[in-house]
């Protein structure tokens, strides 16, 4: 009986990601279409024909696109870094000492997503040019002595809308994590001797690390594939993530084969790191526990 | 590369195996998840891509299972419904339309061509009324996602429209369009950061190099646009083919400009970074700049913009692209003598008058000119260069499409220039 209650679960994997996944391949493999550019799905494994991941590979190790994936890589461990740096504090506050405030808080926190995420980026666009609200005010407390050009391919700026932009998908599971931890626990850390900075790094920190992991995996995969990001703030090759190839080639039709490709490539990129970091992360709490 | 790793198989020449591989994809299908990347419906009479130039213009073909409706019918009863880019048709249009023929209109709409061609080959999706751009009418008629269109429901196509586009070079004759607006790709700037003469520069396309406007220069974030002026910079005008020498010659132009320039590869640079400021040099399609005037944020002075399209600011030394889109009925429409009455409807002059003053983009008016337009007082004297003219289609070079061998040499090129570096 108990086993059957896992079906609906199965059947959306199955519907939702796996079939998915096979078109993704499928297309990936396919052939090009005569009339219409692209590839035409190959749903037949045995049609399938690799050449496009072999075009993706050689550019990826000898050419540039080595380069873009590297660079969304470093945007996101730094973004996914200054996220946490952020969150953490904000979710500590709202779970251990908010009081009667902490649902208003959540809510304040969840807000932003009332706004479309495409109108909250061009709003930064208007702060962010070169007479800005953000420029005005820097220039008045004396941080610049001249407004600074944040839109013309800056690598800051594209991660600041990062952070900006998922910074409260990381919020909300820490703070689900800090909120479960028993404050008996931190109490009698304290009762025992230690300071209030022991009691933090020798209990909260390592009780939340769970939430953290879950914070961090959710908003480094949307990153990854991130790509209205860079192209509203900065619209610069410059600053292009690989989400943003994807999005080029499958939009403009011919290269919906490679775009299906490199979509490929960027899983089993993201699959390999993320396969270490939680191996990592479990080793880790292992060791914290024993 | 010398050539297409796809064309490495051999065996994707051969008719019996993609046969195969449709038989599969139909049955695949036939559980409906997958009918959105299925197969091309009725594709199977060897279709092929018919691609008109203006030295050599071209018919259509017609299909015996592709008929245009008879003459003489009632208009159906509505909802009539348009297929669209997304803001693309003035609302008071439809609303007048309403008024005249007491069908409402449902405008479903579409982000690119890519998008729509997909939604339409699944058969699956009803629509009446299609707008494409008339470069990628090829592979609809040869898709067989249009029917042929009476022109007994079309009189205003010969009474008001530019007779070079009643008789287009793509699709002579019109069966299975009627031309909807017009637009070249030019060079848009404000006066007041671009102080350099750019109409007369010996190629104009080449401020988009000059390292005074580094930091508020943008193109389009669009590969064939793109991709020309990298081609028009080293006077490459042929913007049809995909010779490898012109496609690396752009290539590397293009590259020159994240560094150089601090490039920006925008899709709203023309209408609203430019005129808000954001950008004072910019790519533009002529529509897109007489659209830049409503974007003018308030107070502040709209005489500031200006549009150039190098061919007819050199006498056609220099390139420059200029197109139409289209309307067409879909083969699947449901209301074919509605839709026939709605394009009918557009093309009247005052409508179509109307549509412009809300779209930006023009109509081929036989009554719109540069001189009328201004005298009209449609579009500021500043930019009247923004107003195409029935004598600019022999300028230039027209955009049509091509093939998918073509297009992909094309999109490989425009990935490697967005990687930079």
């Amino acid at each position: 009986m108990w086993p059957s209650l896992a079906l609906p679960g199965v059947l959306w994997l199955v519907l939702l990601f796996l079939t998915p996944l096979y078109a993704v391949f499928a297309v990936a493999m396919g052939a090009p279409d005569p009339i219409f550019g692209g590839a035409l799905p190959a749903w037949n494994p045995l049609a399938w024909d690799p050449g496009e991941f072999g075009t993706i590979l050689g550019e990826l190790f000898t050419g540039q696109l080595g380069f873009v994936f590297l660079r969304t890589l470093i945007y996101v461990a730094i973004a996914t870094f200054l996220s946490l740096l952020i969150g953490y504090p904000v979710a500590y506050y709202v779970a251990r000492h908010a009081g009667r405030f902490r649902v208003l808080l959540l809510m304040l926190i969840i807000a932003p997503f009332w706004i479309n995420y495409l109108m909250r980026m061009l709003a930064w666009v208007n702060l962010l040019s070169t007479d800005g609200y953000v420029n005005q005010i820097l220039l008045f407390v004396g941080l610049l002595d001249e407004p600074r050009e944040w839109l013309v391919g800056k690598h800051e700026t594209v991660i600041l809308g990062l952070v900006y932009g998922y910074v409260p998908f990381l919020i909300l599971p820490l703070f689900a994590a800090l909120d479960r931890i028993d404050s008996r626990v931190i109490e009698a850390a304290r009762d025992l001797g230690a300071s209030p900075a022991r009691a933090f790094f020798a209990v909260t920190l390592p009780l939340s690390s769970q939430g953290i992991l879950a914070g961090c995996v959710i908003v480094m995969l949307p990153m990854f594939g991130d790509y209205y990001t860079a192209t509203l703030l900065s619209g610069s090759p410059r600053t292009n993530m690989v989400g943003k190839l994807i999005e080029q080639d499958i939009l403009s039709g011919a290269g919906s084969g490679r775009g299906a490709a490199l979509t490929v490539v960027l899983m089993v990129f993201v699959g390999i790191l993320m396969t270490y970091y939680l191996y990592s992360v479990a080793r880790a709490s292992r060791e914290a526990r024993s | 590369m010398a050539f297409h790793p796809r064309e490495r198989s051999p065996w994707r020449r051969t008719m019996s195996r993609r046969e195969a591989l449709r038989l599969i994809a139909g049955t695949a299908a036939a559980g409906g998840l997958l009918a959105g990347c299925g197969s091309t419906p009725g594709s199977s009479s060897a279709p092929r891509l018919v691609i008109g130039t203006r030295e050599n213009p071209v018919e259509q073909p017609l299909f015996d299972d592709r008929q245009s409706i008879d003459s003489g019918l009632e208009p159906e009863e509505g909802p009539l419904r348009v297929y669209n880019w997304a803001d693309y048709i003035n609302p008071a249009v439809l609303k007048g339309f309403t008024q005249r023929f007491g069908s409402e209109v449902e405008v479903t709409t579409f982000y690119n061509s890519q998008e729509a061609a997909q939604k339409l080959r699944t058969g699956k999706i009803s629509f009446d009324v299609f707008f494409p751009t008339q470069d990628d009418l090829p592979k609809y008629v040869a898709g067989k996602l249009l029917q042929p269109l009476n022109h007994d429901y079309l009189p205003n196509l010969q009474k008001n429209v530019w007779p070079t586009l009643v008789d287009p070079f793509y699709d002579r004759h019109s069966r299975y369009t009627a031309p909807y607006v017009t637009y070249s790709t030019g060079i848009g700037w404000r006066t007041d950061v671009v102080s350099v003469d750019v109409a007369g520069m010996e190629n104009p396309w080449d401020v988009f190099w000059d390292p005074e406007y580094r930091g508020v220069t943008g193109l389009y974030d669009e590969y064939r646009d793109a991709l020309s002026v990298g081609m028009y910079r080293s006077g490459i005008t042929s913007v049809n083919d995909a010779k490898p020498s012109d496609l690396e010659k752009a290539r590397d132009n293009l590259l020159e400009l994240p560094d150089l320039m601090d490039i920006r590869y925008t899709i709203d640079g023309a209408y609203s970074r430019l005129p808000e400021g954001n950008l004072g040099l910019a790519q533009a399609w002529s529509g897109d700049t007489l659209l830049a005037i409503q974007y003018v944020p308030e107070g502040r002075d709209p005489s500031v913009l200006r549009y150039l399209w190098p061919p007819k600011a050199t006498q056609d030394r220099v390139g420059g692209m200029i197109s139409n889109d289209c309307m067409a009925v879909l083969a699947n429409a449901e209301r074919p003598v509605l839709a026939h009455a709605f394009i009918n409807y557009v093309l009247d002059t005052k409508v179509a008058l109307e549509n412009m003053s809300w779209l930006g983009y023009q109509p081929p008016q036989k009554s719109l000119d540069p001189t009328s337009m201004v005298d009209r007082g449609l579009v500021p004297e500043t930019l009247a260069t923004a107003v195409v003219a029935q004598e600019d289609f022999e300028m230039g070079q027209i955009t049509t499409q091509l093939t998918p061998e073509e297009d992909s040499s094309w999109q490989e090129t425009w990935s490697r220039v967005q990687q930079g570096g």
